[in-house]
């Protein structure tokens, strides 16, 4: 049974981008624009990663990400990569939010792949 | 014998007018009535008695008065003016005397002739009177502070007040008759300027030009007025000088601060430009990097598509250092700051740089100062801002004849700042070039040779770092840039660390 991801991104282009890069490495892959959507996703859907773009407008990864930590059953323990490009973010919120892992933009798809690899293994053991 | 009866009569009427001859010693041969009512001897106490010793006030009598009229007499002829002289019975007063030396009818000096007149009471008065203004008038020119001068209508100086005597640095009596132009710097078209100026309006207000004293040139701000005597002619000018050497000193250092200031605004601007800049594009240029990677997964077997996406895949690569550079520019990699050795750092860079010298043949002088105290500074970076000033350096000294590179480090004791100096012999910079070094994307240089960020990345690093550089430089004979920064005063403890982003560590 492949791993399930969901993406959430508000760039149309760059959530297209890594939908493709990871269904091409056989991952199941669902996205969002939009972190109410993602919320709204997450009431009814499981995954095995979620990888949250930190900067959008209204509700933001780090948002989506402390909302999911609150929750009370095994989704609030999903792996959660942060994805930035603004790389001035300060430390305190990357910590508090809980994230698994924080990346910033640009970041080589291939590492990329390898990375959330690593992390799904850990995720497995 | 008639003509020496009229003239005895004559004396002997002229009672309200003293009358006294007497021989060049001062030994007196007449004595009139008018002189009797005026000392109150009779003409036989006074006859053979000396002049002098008869009738001038005790101080002139000390100071030998007489003297110095005989020798004005022997000069000119004639000599008159206020004496102060006492009576028989020991009452001082004034008298308006004219002397006038006479000769017998061999020619040959004969005596002296006084005829004098007390002063009347009003007119003394009027003279006390006269004076006190006048030394009121000269009390207030002495006192102040800017330079008074007036010159004649050639512009020969006539009065100097003590502040322009102190402006010049000689006495009075130096100064004065000298033409006004002898303190010009440019001598005497400056005069005649200012002689224009004024024939035009009557008087200049604030007028700047150069004077120069002894070599030194001094910065005068003046403002001048014609004189007119009571017949509306001019006669001459007044000028007031001020020396504004300190002013001019201030506004330059102001405006130097002002020019500083400016700079560190607009790199601040463009700082959070390039940031926002480097941010938008990075999205898309990771989804278009992502959209490679699968590109290139698929055209394994098309080996045409495959070179495309390659060189696809190469300008995205140009578009990331780009990026990566712009992020550098506005600080964003963050900062980590250690108590570092500056000399340290030198030597380390120069080890890269080492090869680049000797390819070029270029000769490379180190002269670091021992015991440098520390600075606190981010070592990659401080290596950076060298790397950065050195290679430049060398690309400066591409065509000269003479190539060499100098690279030292200095204490500045007084204000405990490190110097780093990079010194080249090479094209040099122009003072509009120097303008805009530290601008982002300014280059001389070929477009392959790089973008022209260097140096606003050094200018941002140095900033960062409470520092700043300087550039001096002069064409075709080199440039030298020197990075100040705070010596370290402290125990050795980090004392400022800002976050470390570093570059998706995983974790």
């Amino acid at each position: 049974m492949s791993r399930r991801i969901l993406i959430v991104d508000d760039d149309i282009l760059m959530l297209e981008a890594l939908h493709d890069l990871f269904t091409s490495s056989d991952y199941e892959v669902k996205t969002a624009n939009r972190g109410q959507d993602a919320l709204e996703i997450l009431q009814h859907e499981k995954f095995d990663l979620l990888i949250l773009d930190v900067v959008m407008p209204k509700i933001t990864g780090f948002d989506v990400c402390i909302e999911v930590r609150k929750r009370r059953d095994e989704m609030s323990k999903v792996k959660i990569i942060m994805l930035t490009a603004k790389a001035e973010t300060k430390g305190p919120d990357i910590d508090e939010c809980g994230c698994s892992l924080y990346l910033t933009k640009p970041i080589d798809p291939g590492k990329l792949i390898e990375i959330v690899k690593t992390v799904l293994g850990d995720s497995a053991q | 014998m008639v003509a020496s009866n009229i003239l005895n009569n004559i004396l002997d009427s002229a009672t309200h007018v003293a009358i006294i001859v007497a021989d060049f010693n001062g030994k007196i041969t007449l004595f009139n009535q008018g002189a009797v009512n005026l000392f109150g001897y009779t003409e036989q106490e006074a006859e053979g008695r000396n002049l002098q010793e008869l009738t001038f006030s005790i101080e002139d009598q000390s100071s030998n008065l007489f003297e110095e009229v005989i020798e004005s007499l022997k000069n000119r002829g004639w000599i008159g003016g206020k004496l102060l002289r006492k009576h028989k019975s020991g009452r001082r007063f004034s008298t308006i005397s004219s002397f006038t030396s006479f000769k017998d009818t061999t020619e040959k000096w004969k005596g002296i002739l006084e005829v004098a007149q007390e002063m009347p009471p009003d007119l003394l008065n009027l003279e006390r009177e006269l004076k006190i203004s006048k030394n009121f008038m000269v009390n207030i020119l002495e006192s102040s502070i800017d330079a008074v001068v007036t010159t004649d209508i050639k512009g020969h100086i006539t009065y100097v007040n003590r502040a322009f005597r102190e402006l010049i640095g000689l006495p009075g009596h130096q100064i004065i008759g000298k033409h006004i132009s002898t303190y010009y710097k440019d001598g005497i078209d400056q005069a005649r300027k200012i002689m224009n100026k004024l024939r035009e309006n009557g008087r200049i207000r604030d007028y700047e030009f150069d004077m120069e004293v002894g070599g030194k040139i001094i910065p005068i701000r003046t403002s001048d007025t014609l004189l007119y005597d009571d017949y509306g002619e001019i006669v001459g000018t007044m000028g007031v000088f001020q020396d504004i050497t300190t002013r001019k000193k201030l506004s330059e250092e102001l405006s130097a601060t002002q020019a500083e200031l400016i700079q560190a605004v607009k790199m601040k601007a463009l700082g959070d430009l390039v940031t926002g800049v480097a941010h938008e594009i990075n999205n898309p240029l990771m989804a278009s990097d992502t959209f490679l990677h699968l590109l290139e997964n698929e055209t394994k077997d098309n080996p045409m598509l495959q070179k495309r996406v390659s060189l696809l895949k190469q300008c995205n690569q140009r578009i990331k250092n780009i990026v990566k550079k712009l992020k550098a520019f506005s600080m964003q990699a963050g900062t980590e700051f250690t108590p570092m050795d500056v000399n340290e750092a030198i030597l380390s860079v120069f080890e890269i740089t080492q090869q680049q010298a000797l390819n070029q043949r270029i000769e490379v002088t180190l002269r670091l100062r021992e015991n440098l105290p520390k600075v606190l500074g981010d070592k990659n970076q401080i290596e950076q801002v060298l790397l950065n000033l050195i290679s430049n350096a060398c690309d400066a000294m591409e065509k000269s004849s003479r190539k060499v590179l100098a690279i030292y480090t200095d204490l500045d004791q007084k204000t405990r700042q490190v110097r780093i100096g990079v010194k080249d012999t090479g094209t040099g910079i122009t003072a509009e070039q120097i303008e805009q070094i530290f601008n982002p994307f300014f280059t001389t240089k070929d477009s392959d040779k790089g973008m022209g960020l260097g140096l606003s990345i050094c200018y941002r690093i140095i900033e960062a770092h409470r520092g700043k550089i300087e550039v001096k430089s002069r064409l075709n004979e080199g440039s030298e840039f020197i990075v100040i920064l705070p010596a370290y005063i402290g125990t050795g403890k980090v004392t400022d660390v800002t976050h470390e982003t570093g570059e998706n560590n995983v974790s």
